[in-house]
């Protein structure tokens, strides 16, 4: 069976590496799904916790389920890498079905738990050792691969060092090397920034980001939209155990309108800069308001030039420029009604 | 198998730096064997005594009393010694070169064929309390004796048609001193089939340490489950027997490793001889296996490390005080005996006590099915509720 998935082109290696991006591209990726999952469920007494939810991963594909905490992102996981017996529903994993006795297709997948779950008595390579072992590696196979994973987080020369004397960032890499230390088809990442320091957070995203070099499609749970928009291809929106959206940054956004608001600030003739603002080709609304202008349109960066140029003409002088720009928090709110981070 | 190998090692790894497992395991059993085996004395070991005898007397009852009751105390450990004058005992007794002075006074003799009062002095010696009670003990005995004598006499007496003449007197007393004692209290040795104070001791410390011992690797199953550890090995090809299977791996590797140390170790720290060394290795397995199996069920019947723990502690202890880890059972009330015998405690304390009876090795095989069927029994039980505590993670 083929299914074809219209995903975007991946970022740029390293292009998530710090640096501000937009996020990744709107190009289409198509090919037999790594992960696919449909009808999940998952009940605890009367409490739905995960009521029927489905997606399905590219090969090389990073998608994020994006949700506010209790939404259900963890037990969906938790089902996916056939931790917790689910209620209802199936799961293929890179063509495999996956469920709690699936030992032989768990190989296919890497997890990486919200919590760190690395042993604080064993130092980073006994601790990459071990879950390689578990992962059938051994031999100069696996010392070789834990070289290359302790280079890839950054550890290399702590390699010998006791986790327990690790900080908290440092921890989190290595939760996550070990992770990718078999070279899953598909990467489960859970929440893998939550209660870490910004420059930590930033070097794990620049990691996950670099992931895509090696070619596995990544499955990234997150409450935070930033991370949302810059690491993933797709997003789905999963709230009180559902999807409520899915689909690129662009196509959530188009669930709100799309539309961008420019506020500038002026004096001067007001009433007549409007009416020149009116006139701006994918202007939709244009509005004077106390002391300044709102103007309403598409893609509002690339207009911008060409308003302030007919504003500043019909006899307004601008003090400030803002542009806002719909986000996935506003995705959220226009479709559960409440803020992301309730 | 793979898996559980790994996880064993892992497992040892940690435990090996944890040093509350090796104090646990191999210190703690040792030192406790080595205190318990010196401040007990041997159960072999005989009481040992020096009583002095001043005799002021020399008369007949006297002399009874010398050769007879005080003569034949050397097989339990007392040396009866003489001197001449009371000054001499008591100066024995004060240096400590005797425990005991028996003083007869002069005029014992007649006073007691005249059937007046007359008392015989015990100088005992305040750190011979035990020693002390024995030597009045046998006086009380003789004392009792010389009323029965008196008794006979006053009898004939009552019997003839007159006063006695003294030689029908002297042969009434003779002859009632010299009769056997209608009653006599017999002694069943059971010396045989009981090992050495330090043999027993070591024995009971290395199968009470084995308890906490053997919850180190099952009870690890808790740990990783709160650290999630648990989870991430479920996460890859690993089933939850091979995770259940690699944790049991563990109690049995330290539980053996635990008694294998401590029954080399007490042989050479403080000479217990534990007995064939092939029978007492299978006895170790069978009541490595029973430890095992019990802490695998305690864990699959509690929440946490810390329910598990603490139930393994309450466990352990009850075992060692109802089979026998504190004192011997052979001293322990019937009821308790009886009660001991739930206790694999019990069983492979009996066995080590059997082991030093030189029978046949065929004579521990009851403490070896007993042992090894509460380990299956257990154990198997405990895989079930074990698995399901892997499950609920």
């Amino acid at each position: 069976m083929t299914v074809t998935v219209e995903t975007p082109t991946p970022p740029e290696p390293g292009a998530l590496a710090g640096q501000p991006t937009t996020g990744p591209s709107d190009e289409p990726i198509s090919g037999p799904p790594m992960l696919r999952c449909a009808g999940l469920r998952k009940t605890y007494g009367e409490r739905v916790a995960v009521g029927g939810v489905g997606f399905e991963i590219a090969p090389k594909e990073t998608y994020g389920l994006l949700g506010p905490n209790g939404a259900g992102k963890t037990t969906t996981i938790s089902m996916i890498c056939g931790l917790l017996p689910r209620d209802g529903g199936e799961v293929w994993g890179d063509g495999q079905p996956i469920d709690t006795g699936a030992t032989r297709a768990k190989a296919a997948i890497g997890y990486v738990p919200q919590d760190l779950a690395i042993y604080p008595d064993l130092n980073a390579r006994e601790n990459l050792r071990f879950f390689g072992r578990l992962q059938h590696m051994g031999g100069r196979e696996l010392d070789r691969r834990v070289d290359e994973v302790l280079d890839l987080i950054g550890l290399a020369d702590r390699a010998k060092d006791r986790t327990d004397s690790f900080s908290g960032g440092m921890k989190r890499r290595l939760n996550i090397g070990i992770g990718l230390l078999h070279r899953p088809k598909l990467l489960v990442l859970d929440e893998p920034t939550v209660g870490v320091d910004p420059q930590s957070r930033n070097a794990i995203l620049a990691s996950v980001a670099d992931l895509e070099s090696e070619g596995m499609a990544i499955l990234y749970t997150t409450h935070y939209m930033e991370e949302a928009e810059r690491l993933c291809h797709r997003i789905g929106i999963i709230d009180e155990g559902l999807i409520k959206a899915e689909g690129t940054r662009r196509d959530l956004i188009a669930l709100v309108g799309g539309r961008d608001r420019i506020r500038m600030m002026a004096t001067g003739d007001l009433r007549a800069a409007t009416a020149a603002a009116a006139t701006v080709e994918r202007v939709e609304e244009a509005s004077a308001v106390d002391g300044g202008i709102d103007v309403i349109v598409t893609e509002a960066r690339t207009i911008l030039p060409r308003i302030l140029e007919v504003v500043g003409a019909a006899g307004a002088s601008i003090r400030s420029v803002e542009v806002v720009e719909p986000d996935l928090e506003a995705v959220f709110l226009h479709l559960t009604g409440k803020a992301l981070r309730d | 198998m793979h898996a559980a190998l790994s996880i064993a090692l892992k497992d040892l790894r940690q435990k090996v730096r944890d040093r509350s497992a090796i104090i646990v395991a191999v210190i703690a059993p040792l030192s406790l064997a080595f205190l318990f085996s010196s401040a007990i004395p041997s159960s072999q070991s005989t009481f040992d005594a020096t009583f002095v005898v001043v005799d002021l007397d020399g008369g007949p009852v006297a002399q009874s009393l010398v050769e007879g009751p005080l003569a034949g105390l050397a097989p339990y450990g007392i040396t009866v010694e003489r001197r001449t004058t009371d000054a001499e005992a008591r100066a024995m007794v004060d240096d400590g070169s005797a425990e005991v002075a028996i003083v007869i006074p002069a005029g014992f003799s007649d006073a007691v064929q005249a059937a007046r009062a007359t008392q015989l002095t015990v100088i005992g010696s305040a750190n011979a309390t035990l020693a002390t009670q024995v030597a009045q003990s046998i006086l009380a005995a003789f004392s009792d004796t010389v009323e029965g004598v008196q008794v006979a006499v006053a009898t004939v007496i009552a019997a003839g048609s007159g006063p006695p003449d003294p030689a029908t007197i002297e042969r009434v007393t003779q002859a009632s001193l010299s009769a056997p004692a209608p009653i006599t209290t017999g002694r069943d040795r059971t010396d045989d089939r009981l090992a050495s104070t330090p043999t027993y001791y070591a024995a009971a410390m290395a199968v009470l340490f084995l308890f906490f011992a053997a919850q180190f690797g099952v009870v690890s199953i808790h740990a990783e489950r709160r650290a999630g550890t648990l989870a991430r090995m479920l996460a890859a090809p690993v089933s939850s027997r091979s995770v259940l299977f690699g944790k049991v791996l563990v109690s049995l590797v330290l539980g053996i490793v635990s008694m294998a140390i401590v029954a080399v170790g007490t042989t050479f720290l403080v000479g217990a001889d534990w007995g064939d060394p092939l029978a007492v290795a299978a006895l170790i397995f069978a009541t490595v296996l029973a430890a095992s199996g019990i802490a695998l069920l305690i864990v699959g019947f509690t929440r946490n490390e810390e329910q598990a723990s603490g139930l393994t502690a309450i466990v352990a202890m009850t075992f060692a005080v109802l089979g026998g880890s504190f004192f011997p059972l052979s001293q322990a009330p019937e009821g308790l005996a009886q009660l001991s015998l739930l206790t694999p405690h019990a069983w492979f304390l009996r066995a080590i006590n059997d082991l030093a009876s030189d029978q046949e090795l065929a004579i521990i095989a009851p403490s070896l099915v007993v042992l090894t069927t509460i380990g299956l029994l257990t154990g198997g039980l405990g895989l079930l509720r074990s698995g399901r505590v892997v499950a609920a993670r």
